[in-house]
């Protein structure tokens, strides 16, 4: 069939080349006086400073990449950015809580804003395509929960159960968004939770739409697995680096935001590896009995007696507690590397010394090859995943690490 | 929010808001239905956010306020509903209640708030076309729409608004439609835009009688008032390619033939072509038109003459049979007149006589013969 019009005549594949970011229109405005919060969240200062600024001046990028662990909050911060950038109240602070759009984007039930996440494949349909037919009942309600709990906190997880993937159908639906004049306002924000679960072909169609940016939109591709993202992806992006949590800013915002007593927002702080959701999580817990029993660990250790090691392993290794262990493997080696910080700039990690058992640890085992005793932890953990035997594996892990830490000579196995 | 309503009148006006309620969508407001109300006025609105549709009714209102509906839920219980008047009220925790008869009934719905704001017109061209030339114009461009994605610009009607003169053009890059009205009142400067096929479509369904049609063009968005409903479309972004390059000038040989014969002829040979290609061929002689088609994987051939006036030297050209048929499906008078020129290059299809103020014009490509 011979065509009317040439594929070269047809704008939508002629394309541009490079466009720049995003010019300033009068309504967001390069009047100084803006304020850019970020009411959801915690730390992340730089970042935060950083995408402000861009809005302030108009330069705010086409596409961006927010890398870091989980729970550190780049969802949130993406979706706090894209709250400021839909706002169009008068105030001068963005967002403004006051106008249409806010009142739309807190919910977010904006028009101009696209959440993407794995989602299951409808049905057993194994064609690529068919994630934009139908779910059943019971999936698209657990699609709903997963957004509802979004809505309701910025930090929940994107995770619906059996969503692999972000498949091509989803592309697409942004492929005839952007086709389209905006609905109302100038930015259009797509968030893309979890790109490293970009299926590959809908990568390379998502490609060519970051490759053409249409006007006013701005993607935030968030993701915990740099390794994973195709390089073409990152090299399109601007990349923002989220650090993890302090844990001192953890503690408070335990305190602050959820209500977690003094002690038990130190230790789940403590625990939660920078993580805003695992702290949470370790919150929620019991923290401190958990804390106790590791330090218990640690003080039968000390004394060395063997029946009581015996015994110890055995309480920890029958029974349901076994299915504790690699938990208390975890806090082990997180206990550890407190003591070992302690030990090594007592003055910088001086709120760790608020905790007396660990201190006194810190003196007895004082320049001890802690790292040798992480190592083993971390070994007992990997066997148990393999299946070895629970009771051999912890018997050999407490007699190396009393042997490391507290210069016990080796002990005549009883058993 | 309260008022009361006949179930009858209640039913037409959501009935002419609910089928642009996306039947699947991620943003679950835009399952729902927005009642807005006023005084006397109910206001409904649904929007999937492509086209929004917005329908006014009097009722007897009781308490001012709003709150957006599940359509679905809504519209299924009013159709069962008795004809009677019915009562719904909408209480502090955005639950509505329909009160008809002895029945009454609850569901849940979603704070207005959350409902998309239809959008705002600053500083916009606005014009009026009468009802009947709005569904020529629709009609005629319709069909010829790409429905390719991935050249989004030739997947709606585009409008050229001059001083004087209206032009809708569509196209798939097979078969291209210029249909030129110059009965068009407006004044203002020259404008174009492509509007999607859909919204121009759901207009159509939407004028009665003889309205004319209200026409607002903003930036992101076209908004089309009629008596009863005003429907809003986002526009399609983009350059729609220079269409007026591919009209030939200089085809020469003129073809008169009967539009209603040959549509006939054409749809019993096409039934032998090869049921892909869908190719036909013209033989073109002198004083007649000989159509055949074959299809040599199977074996089959059809072929069937008719009386015609031809000008040009004898030739063979091939097309498709559906396109062919379209294209004939929008001539009104009862010869067609192709407009030819060599075997590979467009052919220009018109009606014998133009309507008086305006100028229609189809464009078919040939189909390469071996």
């Amino acid at each position: 069939m011979v065509e009317i019009i040439d594929s070269t005549d047809d704008p939508g594949t002629g394309g541009e080349g490079d466009q720049p970011a995003n010019e300033a229109s009068e309504s967001t405005g390069t009047a100084g006086g803006l304020a850019v919060r970020f009411p959801d969240v915690i730390g992340q200062e730089r970042i935060t400073t950083a995408l402000g600024r861009s809005l302030r001046n108009g330069r705010v990028p086409h596409a961006m990449l927010f890398l870091g662990d989980d729970g550190v909050g780049k969802e949130a911060t993406a979706l706090d950015f894209a709250r400021a950038l839909l706002c169009r109240g008068k105030a001068g602070e963005k967002p403004c809580e006051q106008c249409a759009d806010c009142a739309k984007t807190r919910q977010l039930q904006h028009p101009n804003l696209k959440i993407l996440f794995p989602l299951p494949t409808p049905k057993e349909s194994s064609d690529d395509d068919a994630a934009g037919e139908e779910y059943t009942a019971a999936q698209q309600r657990k699609i709903d929960e997963v957004l509802a709990a979004k809505r309701n906190d910025y930090y929940a997880p994107l995770e619906v159960q059996g969503g692999r993937e972000i498949v091509l159908e989803h592309i697409r639906t942004l492929r005839r968004e952007f086709a389209k004049t905006s609905y109302s306002g100038e930015y259009r924000v797509v968030l893309i939770s979890a790109a490293d679960r970009l299926r590959v072909q809908a990568a390379n169609a998502f490609l060519k739409l970051l490759e053409e940016p249409p006007g006013g939109a701005v993607f935030i591709l968030t993701s915990s697995r740099e390794s994973r993202l195709l390089a073409t992806i990152i090299s399109r992006c601007q990349t923002f680096r989220f650090s993890p949590l302090p844990t001192q800013l953890l503690e408070r915002a335990l305190i602050e935001r959820r209500n977690v007593a003094t002690d038990a927002a130190a230790t789940a702080a403590r625990l939660a590896g920078g993580s805003w959701m695992q702290a949470r999580e370790w919150a929620e817990g019991d923290p401190g009995r958990k804390m106790e029993q590791v330090v218990g660990v640690f003080r039968v250790l000390y004394k060395y007696d063997p029946g009581k090691i015996d015994e110890l392993v055995d309480q920890l290794s029958t029974g349901a507690a076994a299915k504790e262990l690699p938990v208390l493997l975890e806090l082990m080696s997180i206990w550890l590397r407190d003591v070992q910080r302690f030990d090594a700039d007592p003055e910088r990690y001086a709120h760790l010394g608020r905790d007396a058992s660990l201190s006194r640890f810190a003196q007895v085992c004082a320049g001890r090859d802690f790292a040798r005793a992480v190592e083993e932890i971390e070994q007992a953990r990997l066997d148990i995943e393999r299946y070895v035997q629970p009771g051999l594996v912890m018997h050999q892990l407490l007699v190396r690490i009393a042997t490391l830490l507290f210069d016990h000579g080796p002990l005549v196995v009883s058993r | 929010m309260r008022f009361t309503v006949s179930q009858a009148d209640f039913q037409e006006a959501f009935g002419s808001v609910a089928p642009v309620v996306p039947s699947k969508t991620t943003l679950p407001i835009l399952s729902n239905v927005l009642m807005e109300l006023e005084g006397n006025t109910l206001r409904l609105v649904a929007t999937d956010l492509d086209v929004s549709i917005l329908t006014e009714m009097e009722v007897q209102g009781e308490r001012d306020g709003s709150l957006s509906v599940p359509a679905k839920k809504i519209g299924d219980i009013i159709r069962e509903l008795e004809e009677l008047d019915i009562t719904l009220e909408a209480d502090e925790g955005n639950r509505l209640q329909i009160i008809a008869g002895e029945g009454s009934y609850q569901l849940p719905g979603i704070s207005s708030e959350d409902f998309p704001s239809l959008p705002e017109f600053e500083g916009a061209i606005e014009f009026s076309i009468p009802a009947e030339t709005f569904d020529r114009l629709v009609q005629r461009t319709s069909f010829a729409v790409s429905r390719d994605e991935l050249r989004p610009a030739l997947t709606g009607v585009f409008l050229q608004l001059r001083p004087g003169e209206l032009r809708a053009v569509s196209t798939d890059g097979h078969r291209l439609v210029r249909i030129i009205d110059s009965h068009f009142t407006y004044s203002g400067e020259p404008r174009e835009l492509i509007v999607p096929v859909k919204a121009l479509e759901m207009v159509r369904k939407n004028i009665i009688g003889d309205e004319d049609v209200k026409l607002i063009v903003g930036s992101n968005q076209l908004m089309a008032k009629m008596k009863h409903a005003t429907l809003y479309s986002r526009l399609i972004e983009g350059k729609y390619p220079h269409y007026e390059n591919v009209i030939p000038k200089d085809n020469s040989d003129r073809l008169i033939v009967s539009a209603d014969q040959l549509a006939r002829v054409v749809k019993r040979t096409q039934i032998f072509a090869n049921p892909i290609s869908r190719q036909v061929v013209f033989h073109l002689e002198r004083d007649q038109l000989i159509i055949q088609a074959e299809d040599v994987e199977l074996g089959g051939k059809g072929k069937e003459s008719l009386p015609a006036t031809y000008t040009g030297e004898d030739k063979q050209i091939g097309y498709n049979s559906a396109y062919v048929l379209e294209l004939l499906k929008q001539i009104e008078t009862d010869e067609v007149l192709f407009e030819l020129g060599s075997t590979t290059a467009a052919g220009i299809v018109r009606p014998t006589e133009p309507r008086e103020g305006e100028d229609f014009l189809m464009l078919i490509m040939p189909v390469r013969l071996n």
